[in-house]
């Protein structure tokens, strides 16, 4: 019997029976059955998925109701190719970073609660864009947050991870207040939390002060996830103390949640026909990426360029989401799709430079890709791709963004200076992705650079799956932009995502 | 033409970049031979491409059109015709040359899988420019010419400033590049078009102002890749920095790619707003070159002073360009073909010199001609060609260019004639300091340190004089050329202008 779809399920399953076989690890002394216990989930996870995907390709609509409730009332799974297209994503990373993770957390202690954490996590991204409703919704969004917070502050014996931890925490917080907030709002204006009868109640013209309070605190609240400046104060911190593994986890995939959780709100409930963010979304959009990459250049931290560099890139992709036409969120999407595998490659990397040497400061890692050619190399690649230089990922999908954003021009000229604000972006971020290759892979050696050794093939297997994935997208994107132009259309298509539910 | 001769040409370097480097780094005795395997690679390209010049002068124009990103309706093609080929056949004999003499140059160097790796990559970039028949490719493959590039001056430049001036290479280009990149996505929002040969229409029906300012971000783009004054600060410190074999590719010919591009797209898509301002262009011009010339007259380092001289030659070439009648176009690319070679002379002699003498200072050569027999005949070919000594082809590409910029309707000293008049003038500066180059290093005395000075080894010297006496070929013979790029100028204007 299912309860919250197959993949829910099989996650939930796994991450309760994990202290069991840790337990189980420990009596027959191989500790790493948890992590490989913990790497199963998330592929019989990944696996459950498929046939998912197979019924909602051609643009069909799973639902499922949870316990037969009767609706609008009862919790509702509403599944469309948008989100299969983020679980996809989702259960990716989160099973390469499990995998990193059998080798870079071997000297850690409480692997049982990590990995509870990790696939509770994943488990709750996946309900979040399965929800068909808030109230599902918000259930699995907390899930997400708490095992967050605690995975940030999961090496507890340092003061930084603790303070940092704390500090995303309570601005976390904050934000899923204001969406509770809204989905009161929403509640006493409609009656129901389904998206789709929200759709057909809120989404009518004319709007009224209560509607666009709403939503204005949704924008908050899912800003504050997504990083939006000036929202983003949380994450330089919180991103760079959590253990690598989870940076990956949490800059490619976790602040992805925000932006879904804007793109299925501001599309489907406050449609921009009636409620016309567009332009405010840009504008933040572009505060973003400006803030994002200034700081960045100044940092000498590696994590913490990195996740500066997290910021900037949730600029390009909320620029997308706010142009609000079929081409930005094709490339919207399609970003999101290659910040998760470039920014998981970065961080991956950076913590095999962690693993090897014990530091993130760029001063004393300068010339460790000397010592650690094939790390080196990835994260080369790595960069240059987030950098946006062609034939890699990340320049087909900002390319995207900007021929969309140069085409509603002809709309508003307006967008014709927006784009091009970005594009001195993606210019100016160069400068520093172009000075982290050459500190890591130019200068000479440091003292402590000198005694790294390379990352062991565990670690690097993880790693190299995305490199080659950032060059097979670079030059042959067709079946990726075509996953991503059919999850465009999912949202898009309101009339059909309502239909499912409403008879 | 070979069958898929235009794909083979562009990805076989690259995958057999790739394909070198993995096999370098295997092995530590496999990387001992890569050097040879790059040169057998970079020798397939001129056979291929060789075997276009038939069929180009034969039917013209010819387009390989394949699917690349349907969904968005990106294709992937080749556009072979004169211009395309003309171009495409120097880089793929100069980089051949630079990559046999290599060989030699980095003997005594480290990572041999890196360096010829990212060379094959760097020929199979430039190649993909040329050959690119529209604008999404082209700037793609723009990009990727650029990172092999930067790569090789960081890796293998000058030890103690190849990492500030990689740095300010890559910086520069890139602005360019960027620049580049909005005018094209700007023209697709615009036509919905990326195809090079349909957008020569299309862009008639766009605003003549907004193509104006397409046009300007465009050539910004170009102009910086071919270092023309004000924006060429980063060739001298990039080029002199760079190993030599790849300063002789970057200044031989991957700067021509700047000057193809100008050719090819703004003179053939933006043909009435190039018109339009090719005076205030072909002034720009005649300032790179004096102020090149000038700059290459003060250097007492010997790659900086061929760098500067770059600089003054990619403003020859700019005006052959801005003149915009089929004589003076003919003229600017046929100077593209005997720079390519010259320059390429030039370079691979000042790292003979820098390899034997251990020097690179001017002022501590002198003599050498007894010594280095070679390599001073190699450079004095080049460095007359260059000067524009008749019968070599410098002096028959010049005159072209210089007969074409005078303008007939106007007064002696009037606009383009008077400009013309002052480049005239200023070829004078260049063969002032061609043979004070010639004189300081081959002639004089001899200094006592450099008296047990050898010659290079033939790996080094035999390919420089080979592209010194294909110079020599093309100027007491010229037509072999001329009618190539006679061609390309007539397919970009016209016959009629």
């Amino acid at each position: 019997m299912e309860m919250f779809t197959a993949p829910v399920d099989t996650l939930l399953i796994f991450s309760v029976l994990t202290p069991v076989i840790y337990r189980i690890g420990i009596k027959i002394g191989f500790r790493k059955l948890v992590d490989f216990w913990a790497t199963l989930g998330l592929v019989v996870s990944l696996y459950a998925l498929y046939p998912i995907h197979d019924s909602v390709r051609a643009g069909k609509i799973l639902v499922v109701t949870v316990a037969n409730g009767l609706l609008p009332a009862s919790s509702v799974f509403e599944i469309d190719t948008l989100g299969v297209f983020m679980a996809t994503l989702f259960i990716f990373i989160g099973l390469l970073t499990s995998v990193y993770s059998i080798k870079y957390m071997e000297r850690d202690t409480r692997l049982a609660e990590y990995y509870v954490l990790l696939l509770l996590m994943v488990a709750g991204m996946l309900g979040v864009v399965f929800a068909g409703d808030f109230f599902t919704f918000f259930v699995f969004w907390e899930t997400m947050c708490i095992t967050s917070y605690v995975l940030v502050a999961f090496r507890n014996d340092r003061w930084e991870p603790v303070e940092a931890g704390f500090k995303y925490l309570i601005m976390s917080a904050s934000g899923s207040v204001m969406i509770l907030f809204a989905m009161s709002i929403l509640y006493g204006m409609a009656g129901t939390l389904n998206f789709a009868y929200l759709r057909l109640v809120i989404s009518r013209p004319p709007s009224n002060g209560w509607s666009v309070m709403a939503m204005a605190l949704m924008i908050v609240g899912f800003g504050i996830k997504a990083a939006i400046a000036p929202l983003h104060t949380w994450l330089p911190d919180a991103h760079p103390a959590a253990p690598s593994s989870i940076s990956a986890m949490l800059s490619g995939v976790v602040i992805k949640a925000g932006a879904y959780g804007l793109m299925r709100s501001l599309m489907l409930i406050f449609a921009p026909e009636t409620y016309s963010w567009q332009i405010v979304l840009a504008i933040l959009a572009v505060l973003t990426m400006t803030v994002g990459n200034l700081m960045a250049l100044t940092q000498t931290d590696l994590k913490r360029l990195l996740a500066f560099s997290s910021v900037a890139q949730m600029g390009y992709i909320v620029f997308g989401i706010s142009l609000a036409t079929s081409s930005g969120l094709t490339g919207s999407l399609f970003h999101i799709m290659n910040h998760s595998i470039m920014k998981s490659l970065l961080f991956l990397c950076s913590g095999a430079f962690l693993y090897a040497v014990e530091s993130r400061n760029l001063e004393e890692l300068a010339g460790i890709a000397k010592k650690m050619k094939i790390t080196g190399v990835m994260f080369t690649v790595g960069c240059l791709s987030i950098a946006g230089m062609p034939p890699l990922n990340g320049f087909q999908s900002e390319l995207m963004i900007l021929v969309a954003g140069l085409g509603s021009g002809s709309r508003n000229a307006i967008w014709y200076v927006l784009s091009s604000i970005m594009l001195l972006n993606i210019l100016f971020s160069v400068a520093y992705y172009l000075r982290l290759i050459q500190t890591l892979a130019l200068k000479e050696p440091t003292k402590i650079s000198l005694g790294a050794k390379e990352a062991p093939i565990g670690m690097l297997l993880p790693m190299g799956i995305l490199t080659v994935l950032c060059i097979v997208i670079g030059i042959y994107p067709d079946p990726f932009i075509s996953f991503s132009s059919n999850a465009a259309k999912a949202i898009l298509d309101a009339g059909q995502y309502v239909s499912a539910i409403v008879k | 033409m070979i069958e898929n001769a235009d794909v083979l040409s562009v990805f076989l370097p690259m995958v057999m970049g790739i394909a070198v480097y993995a096999a370098g780094k295997a092995n530590k005795s496999t990387e001992k031979h890569v050097g040879w395997l790059s040169a057998l690679v970079a020798l397939i390209p001129i056979i291929l491409i060789g075997s276009m010049i038939p069929d180009v002068m034969d039917k013209g124009a010819i387009r390989h059109v394949y699917p690349w990103i349907p969904s968005i309706g990106v294709t992937f093609g080749f556009q072979i015709d004169a211009l395309s080929v003309a171009i495409a056949f120097i880089i793929a004999l100069v980089s051949f040359f630079a990559t046999v003499y290599a060989i030699g140059y980095m003997e005594h160097e480290h990572g041999h899988a890196g360096y010829f790796g990212n060379t094959l990559l760097f020929i199979g970039g430039m190649l993909g420019v040329v050959f690119s028949s529209n604008l999404l490719q082209f700037y793609v493959f723009w990009e990727l010419m650029l990172i092999p590039s930067y790569f090789l001056i960081v890796f293998w430049g000058t030890p103690e400033r190849a990492a500030r001036i990689g740095f300010k290479y890559f910086i520069f280009t890139h602005v360019g590049a960027v620049c580049l990149l909005f005018g094209i996505l700007t023209t697709f929002a615009l036509t919905h078009t990326f195809e090079i040969s349909d957008l020569a229409h299309k862009i008639g029906e766009v605003n003549p102002n907004t193509a104006m300012i397409i046009f300007v971000l465009m050539l910004f783009g170009f102009m910086v890749k071919m270092a023309v004054f004000p924006v060429h600060t980063w060739l001298p410190d990039a080029h002199s920095e760079a190993p030599t074999p790849i300063s002789a590719m970057l200044s031989g010919v991957m700067i021509k790619c700047g000057a193809y591009a100008i050719t090819r797209i703004s003179l053939g898509i933006f043909f009435p707003s190039f018109k339009g301002v090719s005076t205030y262009l072909m002034a720009l011009a005649v300032v790179t070159m004096v102020y090149g010339g000038l700059m290459a007259f003060a250097q007492t380092d010997v790659k900086r002073l061929f760098a500067y001289s770059s600089v003054s030659q990619m403003g020859y070439i700019l005006f052959g360009l801005t003149t915009v009648t089929v004589m003076g176009l003919t003229g600017g690319l046929f100077h593209i073909v005997n720079h390519a070679f010259c320059k390429a002379v030039l370079f691979m002699s000042s790292g003979i010199l820098m390899h034997q003498t251990k020097t690179r200072d001017l002022r501590q050569y002198g003599g050498l001609m007894g010594k280095m027999p070679m390599t001073a005949l190699a450079s004095v070919i080049g460095a007359l060609t260059l000067a524009g000594t008749p019968p070599l082809s410098g002096f028959f590409s010049e005159s072209m260019m210089f007969a074409g910029g005078i303008n007939p309707e106007m007064g002696v000293f009037q606009g383009q004639n008077l400009l013309t008049f002052i480049a005239t003038v200023s070829a004078v500066i260049t063969a002032a300091y061609y043979l004070w180059f010639l004189w300081r290093v081959f002639f004089g005395k001899l200094p006592d340190n450099l008296k047990d000075v050898k010659e290079a080894p033939p790996v080094m010297w035999v390919p420089t004089l080979c592209l010194a006496i294909m110079a020599l070929v093309l100027g007491i013979y010229p037509q072999v050329a001329l009618n190539l790029v006679s061609a390309a100028a007539e397919l970009i204007l016209g016959p009629g202008h």
